[in-house]
């Protein structure tokens, strides 16, 4: 008796779970999860979806439009101006967004994040000089110093993500250093202090988990601003250099023939939409989830 | 020789609008296996002296004056890495508040070892074993299941015990607590204090109590320093506070405090406001407040220690 009790109590149990689970995962914002998810893993794979090289001409099926077939040659989406598929071409500048962003947030992100730590916990005279640093960058526009830092250092993918660290860090200091100076207030950071801990280990072990979900927030919302930024940049020329493709010189060769080959900038322009869309959706649901008290970023 | 011995520790905070003496020429002594209470209003300086003693005051503070002696050695001259040795492994602190001393990201294990970690240098299991059995020391039970639990999955009073774990982890020999009762209810404030009280006795700790609840001080000191706007103005043994307060303030202060066996209407509270510490004025600080006021006491200098019988020192004008 007692014990088919406990069995229908474990199963009451896992029901409830089960519901739980599913409401959750309704909540969820599969729409942005399914196009990030086929991003990353075009991005890493571009090779199995396409049977085409990137960088192959064909210079006899110059601008075919979308679905054409020519010589037992499929291109779903239309060729360029120099004959390349453009499917395959937009499927491998996944590949340079990706990279961008990763090392963009990596340098830039860590950078600000250090910044930010340091800034806020031991004040003073150092933090100051940050913070003016801080604004030094927030108030040059964007653009305009990734450009100038390109065209003085010369194209090229580390210099893209360089210039893009160079910018990116300041929106990740102010914010961490706002958290830091509010958890250092705290009393687990005097008892750390109590307990004989370094200002070393008490801002890597103490302070640095504790702001981490605002870091993920902001990583968040940051990648379609460093896509968009890698995108602008190699529009205006000052990007990846081609023949390597990117979305954004993709978009600047097409822009020319926009009235008679519509598809050359527009599916890539696509791309980028859908891309940047999808990030600033998991963006707001992740700072709603992670960090509600950050709703005004 | 006393354990830990304070003379003339004089803690100053500079702001803009002038200096605050948070701390102003206190002395006293703890002996080993002794409890010193601290007992004063809020913001009399009874926190500011503990974190005095840690040589942990927040800036803009700095300890202007005076000595802080440990086992021989003056805690106020060692440098910043030398006095970190002495901090967790010799003396350590248990804070106000359970609920924030303990880091919400980390699980209970983790933090009661972060001190063996520091101090000790251990690892891996024998960490492990040593966290559980401080963590049962302090009565949390099924210690062996909760350490990987976090501080959310507790109750107050288990955190506070928790608290009690990460302080007493690396076996100090002098403890301040500094209200550590403050937040739990009644009943718990109980089992909290007989714990410590039995820990203090199995390891001879020597403790400083910093509370403002004449209930435990009758319960867990031997001796009671009572503060007011920085300074101590009466020293005794427990006994003697609670039998022959002499200075107006400690009077005044057993008074407000209700008592069982008689039956009171109306409390009576302490006239006026403790002063601002902010540029105070030379004199005796209690003069506004006090009820028994005489010609003598509108001296422009505080008055000076006077040792009675009895181990028994009070700072007040009627008996110099």
């Amino acid at each position: 008796m007692r014990v088919a009790q406990r069995w229908a109590d474990a199963a009451d149990r896992r029901a409830v779970a089960l519901r739980e689970i599913k409401s959750e995962l309704r909540r969820w914002p599969w729409l942005a999860i399914v196009i990030l998810a086929g991003f990353l893993f075009v991005a890493a794979f571009p090779g199995l979806l396409t049977p085409y090289d990137a960088h192959e001409m064909n210079l006899t099926d110059r601008l075919r439009p979308p679905l054409a077939e020519e010589a037992g040659r499929l291109y779903v989406l239309g060729t360029d101006t120099l004959g390349r598929d453009l499917l395959t071409r937009i499927l491998y500048g996944a590949r340079v967004s990706l990279i961008i962003v990763g090392f963009g947030l990596l340098f830039g992100g860590g950078i600000g994040l250090t910044v930010g730590i340091v800034s806020g916990y031991v004040g003073g005279k150092l933090d100051v000089v940050l913070m003016r640093l801080t604004d030094c960058f927030m108030a040059l526009p964007t653009l305009l110093i990734a450009l100038v830092f390109v065209v003085a250092v010369g194209p090229g993918l580390q210099t893209l993500m360089l210039a893009i660290a160079l910018v990116v860090w300041s929106r990740f200091s102010r914010i961490i250093r706002s958290e830091v100076l509010m958890l250092k207030q705290r009393d687990f950071v005097l008892q750390a202090k109590v307990a004989g801990c370094s200002s070393l280990r008490i801002m890597l072990v103490h302070v640095l988990p504790n702001v981490l979900n605002t870091f993920i927030v902001i990583c968040s919302l940051q990648v379609s601003q460093l896509i968009l930024a890698e995108a602008t940049l190699s529009f205006l020329g000052a990007g990846v250099p081609p023949p390597t493709p990117t979305w954004g010189n993709m978009v600047a060769d097409g822009k020319d023939y926009i009235t008679s080959a519509w598809w050359i900038a527009v599916f890539p322009g696509v791309a980028l939409g859908l891309v940047v869309f999808s990030f600033n959706t998991l963006g707001d649901w992740l700072r709603d989830r992670l960090d509600p008290k950050l709703r005004q970023l | 020789m006393a354990l830990l011995e304070v003379r003339g520790l004089t803690t100053c905070f500079f702001l803009r609008r002038g200096i605050v003496q948070a701390v102003n020429d206190v002395s006293f002594s703890v002996n080993t296996g002794e409890t010193l209470g601290l007992v004063g209003e809020s913001g009399s300086g009874k926190s500011i002296t503990s974190l005095s003693i840690l040589r942990l005051v927040p800036a803009p503070g700095r300890i202007l004056s005076g000595t802080v002696t440990f086992d021989g050695v003056d805690l106020l001259a060692l440098s910043e890495k030398e006095m970190r040795k002495y901090r967790g492994c010799q003396l350590s602190m248990i804070l106000q508040d359970p609920l924030s001393s303990l880091n919400p990201v980390f699980s209970i294990g983790d933090q009661v070892g972060e001190g063996i970690v520091i101090h000790d240098n251990l690892k891996g299991n024998q960490l492990r074993q040593r966290v559980v059995k401080l963590l049962r020391w302090v009565g949390i039970p099924a210690a062996e299941a909760r350490v990987d639990d976090y501080p959310h999955q507790f109750s107050g009073g288990m955190r506070q015990r928790v608290v009690g774990a990460v302080c007493l982890a690396c076996r100090p020999r002098f403890l301040i607590a500094d209200e550590p009762t403050t937040s739990l209810d009644v009943t718990i404030q109980m089992q909290y204090l007989n714990l410590l009280k039995d820990i203090q006795k199995r390891e001879q700790l020597a403790m400083l109590f910093v509370t403002h609840d004449f209930g435990i001080v009758a319960k867990m000191c031997d001796h009671v320093a009572v503060m007011y706007a920085g300074r101590i103005v009466e020293r005794a043994e427990v006994r003697a506070i609670f039998d022959r307060p002499l200075h107006p303030y400690t009077k005044a202060l057993m008074s407000s405090v209700p008592k069982v066996e008689e039956r009171v209407e109306r409390l009576v509270g302490i006239e006026g406001q403790p002063p601002t510490l902010l540029n105070l004025p030379p004199g005796c600080s209690f003069l506004p407040r006090c009820p028994e006021k005489t010609a003598k006491c509108s001296s422009e200098e505080f008055p000076p220690e006077i040792e009675l019988a009895g181990n028994h020192s009070v700072r007040c004008w009627h008996y110099v």
